[in-house]
C-alpha cells in the first residue's frame, strides 16, 4: 500500500508532467493550465487513489484525461470559425482521381532548434484549418499515440469515420504545411 | 501518377493506423513504385510522425515561478482540507 503525498505533488512530479503536457499542446499557457487542473482533480480525488500503482502514475493518468478534455475544448471554440470548410479531396484529386497537387510537403525532418519551432508553430496554426473531429482525431493519434480503437471509442466515431478523418486531416495538413517546408524538386 | 490515385491515398493513410491485408499491401507496395507522388505523400506523412513523437523530448522545464505558484496554492488547498469535498463524478 502506498499513500498519496500530495505537499510533495510539485516538486516531485510538477516538472514531469509538465513536459508531458507541453509535449502534447506545444503551448506554455496551455501546459500550466493542464498542470493545474490536475493538482486540483487530484487533491479532489484523493479518496479514490487506492493505493495501486505509483503515484505517478496516477497523476498521470488524470493529466491524460484533462489533456483530451483542453483538446476538446479547444477545437470546439476554434470549429466556429470553420464555416465553408472546402472538400480537401477535391482540392487534390480530379474528377478520375488523379493528383491535381504534389501532396509532398516535407523534404527533411527539422533538426535545428530553430527549424523545430518554426515546424511547431507552422504545425499548430496549420491544425486549425482542419475540422474538430479531424484535429481531435489527429492530435490523439499522432500527439498522444493512442490506439485506433481507443480514439473511435473517446470520439464516438466507427473504425471507417475515423480512418476518413485522419486521410482528410493528413491531406489537409499537407497542402497547410506544403508551401513552407518543401524544396524537394519536382520529379 | 495514375487514376487510382485518390483510393491509394487512402489506403496510405489507412496504412498508419491499421496492419493492411495482404491484398493491399501488394497493391499498394506495386502502386508506390510507382508513383512518386503517393511515396512522397506516404514519406512525408511517415516523417511527420516520427518528428512529432521524437520531439516530444525537448519540452522546457516548468517555469519556477509558476511552480511555486502551484506550490502554494496545492498547500492552500490541503489546510482547507480538500479531503473532505466530494470526489468529482468523472
Amino acid at each position: 500500500m502506498s499513500e498519496l503525498k500530495p505537499e510533495q505533488w510539485v516538486d516531485e512530479y510538477g516538472d514531469y508532467l509538465y513536459r508531458y503536457a507541453y509535449s502534447r499542446l506545444r503551448n506554455a499557457e496551455a501546459a500550466e493550465e493542464v498542470l493545474q487542473e490536475t493538482l486540483l482533480a487530484g487533491l479532489k480525488a484523493q479518496s479514490q487513489y487506492e493505493g495501486r500503482g505509483s503515484e505517478r502514475g496516477w497523476l498521470l493518468a488524470i493529466l491524460k484525461r484533462k489533456i483530451i478534455d483542453f483538446v476538446r475544448a479547444r477545437s470546439r471554440t476554434q470549429s466556429a470559425s470553420q464555416l465553408g470548410e472546402e472538400d480537401i479531396e477535391e482540392a487534390f484529386f480530379s474528377a478520375d482521381g488523379r493528383w491535381k497537387e504534389d501532396p509532398r510537403f516535407l523534404k527533411e525532418s527539422p533538426e535545428k532548434e530553430i527549424e523545430r519551432q518554426e515546424f511547431w508553430q507552422k504545425l499548430s496554426s496549420c491544425l486549425e484549418g482542419l475540422s474538430q473531429a479531424q484535429q481531435d482525431a489527429f492530435i490523439l493519434r499522432e500527439l498522444e499515440g493512442q490506439s485506433t480503437e481507443s480514439i473511435c471509442e473517446a470520439l464516438q466515431v466507427t473504425t471507417t469515420n475515423l480512418g476518413v478523418l485522419l486521410y482528410r486531416g493528413r491531406l489537409k495538413l499537407a497542402r497547410c504545411l506544403r508551401g513552407h517546408f518543401f524544396q524537394e524538386a519536382e520529379v | 501518377m495514375g487514376k487510382s490515385c485518390q483510393k491509394y491515398a487512402k489506403l496510405v493513410s489507412e496504412s498508419l493506423d491499421r496492419p493492411l491485408n495482404l491484398v493491399e499491401k501488394i497493391k499498394l507496395r506495386i502502386h508506390l513504385w510507382m508513383c512518386a507522388y503517393c511515396s512522397g505523400f506516404l514519406r512525408n506523412a511517415q516523417k511527420l510522425r516520427s518528428f512529432l513523437q521524437e520531439d516530444q523530448e525537448v519540452s522546457p522545464p516548468l517555469p519556477p515561478q509558476k511552480q511555486q505558484e502551484l506550490k502554494k496554492l496545492v498547500q492552500k488547498n490541503i489546510e482547507e482540507g480538500t479531503d473532505s469535498n466530494p470526489p468529482p463524478d468523472e
